[in-house]
């Protein structure tokens, strides 16, 4: 899977969408929304990272791969809609207060989806405020929360202080890049928060959940 | 060390082989925040690509890299840096282009704006399916006309979803009343559906299993097309309007 990774972020750079969608076609050989993402456009834009890291495209490249990386993303989801009835679980989706990267956050909204919960994919970079408004008005079960660099941190934790004491008390699902390096459940609200660090483990816990388990503290 | 470019309008530092500052012209201490060590003044997810792209005596020409402001905002910023024979370097900073900088945060507002209609799209097309629900239920109204006939008048098309929600509240305010006699008027339908018919079918091998007589009403030449493609006529009374039904 690397070589694909490093052949489809060639791609990606070139900024050439319809050739990204041909290869995605002829490389995986079934249509399995984890194996695309998890195990090709993931280590794809990580990829891409590391060649910003060593100064070989610059930040205008990063911006156009990603962008092809979104579309195809796009296309893929609206190519398996499905017609499955909503369950009543509902999922609010976003991206940390100053963080703008947004892929993998997408990536678990169709997840979520792919699970038949009702969505609410509220993007990147959203004020705390905002995101306790929408929380108190939508009422969500499950709010899944994403940031991708270090120091975001802090505004992440006071996040789950904030959002963790809402009337409802949902789940606070921790995603991205950051996840692995936090030990949330430790601090601010404990028994509410889980971490979870790849879209497998998001996959799996949503199994869980499906087949009658409780959504708090399946895995944590 | 006097400082050979003291006044250039570019950020200059010069810097040891450890990186550390030696000394920096005004335009550096304008444009980014203060520090003993190059790291300082590069935002700290920007380190590794300094620590593995600037060795000594290693002439760099355009090391794209974040760098902090005064008020340690972000900038994006290109490095320039070529060491002398003392061992030290000179370090160039250029700021990125501001109109790349304007196109990209424009572009940002759009697919914001973007997803943020897309996000009203979806609130709106909820509302309009509450809507649809609360229609259908309104369109097939259960009306007892006397203590043992009730009137249901069916309005609009007849479709799959229809028939499916009239069955589940018909057949509970059926239930509930006394009546035994049910008028099913097909006057103001439009359009009927086979599946939506075999919705209808259920509905109505559910009252007569309830115990109701079924009688319909007002159905249109084009409705009867439909009707006669099932066979499950046979214990119903049709008549050809309400006013003989009634």
């Amino acid at each position: 899977m690397i070589d694909h990774s490093i052949k489809l972020s060639k791609i990606f750079l070139s900024g050439d969408e319809q050739a990204s969608k041909s290869y995605i076609e002829e490389t995986l050989s079934n249509n399995n929304r984890l194996l695309l993402y998890e195990d090709l456009l993931t280590p794809t834009m990580i990829h891409i990272g590391k060649l910003w890291e060593c100064n070989e495209i610059s930040v205008a490249d990063e911006h156009l791969a990603t962008a092809v990386c979104d579309y195809v993303i796009s296309d893929y989801e609206f190519r398996m809609v499905s017609s499955k009835p909503f369950n009543h679980k509902k999922v609010m989706l976003f991206g940390a207060e100053g963080e703008e990267h947004y892929i993998g956050l997408k990536m678990a909204a169709a997840v979520f989806k792919e699970f038949s919960w009702t969505v609410r994919y509220l993007g990147p970079n959203l004020p705390l405020q905002h995101a306790e408004t929408a929380v108190n008005a939508w009422k969500p079960d499950v709010i899944a929360m994403t940031a991708a660099l270090s120091y975001r941190l802090p505004k992440l934790k006071e996040s789950v202080k904030v959002l963790a004491n809402t009337e409802h008390a949902p789940t606070i699902i921790i995603g991205g890049r950051i996840a692995p390096h936090v030990m949330f459940d430790m601090e601010a609200a404990p028994e509410q928060v889980i971490v979870m660090p790849t879209l497998r483990r998001l996959h799996d816990w949503l199994e869980h959940a499906s087949k009658g388990a409780d959504t708090k503290n399946v895995v944590s | 060390m006097s400082f050979p470019n003291a006044s250039l309008p570019l950020p200059v530092y010069a810097i040891n082989k450890d990186l550390e500052i030696l000394q920096l012209n005004q335009a550096a201490i304008n444009s980014f925040t203060t520090g003993t060590s190059l790291f300082d003044i590069i935002d700290s997810e920007s380190h590794p690509k300094l620590r593995n792209n600037v060795q000594p005596f290693k002439t760099i020409e355009a090391l794209e890299i974040n760098a902090l402001s005064p008020t340690s905002e972000i900038l994006l910023v290109d490095l320039y840096i070529s060491w002398t024979e003392e061992k030290t370097a000179e370090v160039v900073f250029v700021k990125k282009d501001q109109s790349y900088i304007n196109v990209s945060s424009q572009l940002n507002r759009l697919s914001n704006r973007l997803a943020e209609t897309n996000f009203e799209l979806l609130e709106a097309k909820e509302t309009a399916e509450t809507l649809l629900q609360e229609n259908i239920i309104l369109s097939s109204p259960f009306i007892e006309i006397t203590e043992n006939l009730a009137l249901i008048p069916i309005f609009g098309e007849l479709n799959v979803e229809k028939s499916a929600t009239i069955a589940t509240t018909i057949t509970k305010r059926a239930y509930n009343s006394n009546v035994e006699t049910i008028i099913i008027d097909f006057t103001a339908v439009r359009h009927i559906e086979q599946c939506g018919l075999t919705g209808l079918e259920k509905l109505v091998s559910m009252l007569q299993l309830l115990g109701f007589t079924i009688i319909v009403s007002g159905l249109h030449p084009t409705h009867v097309k439909e009707w006669i493609k099932l066979d499950f006529s046979k214990d119903i009374k049709f008549v050809k309007s309400l006013k003989s039904a009634v």
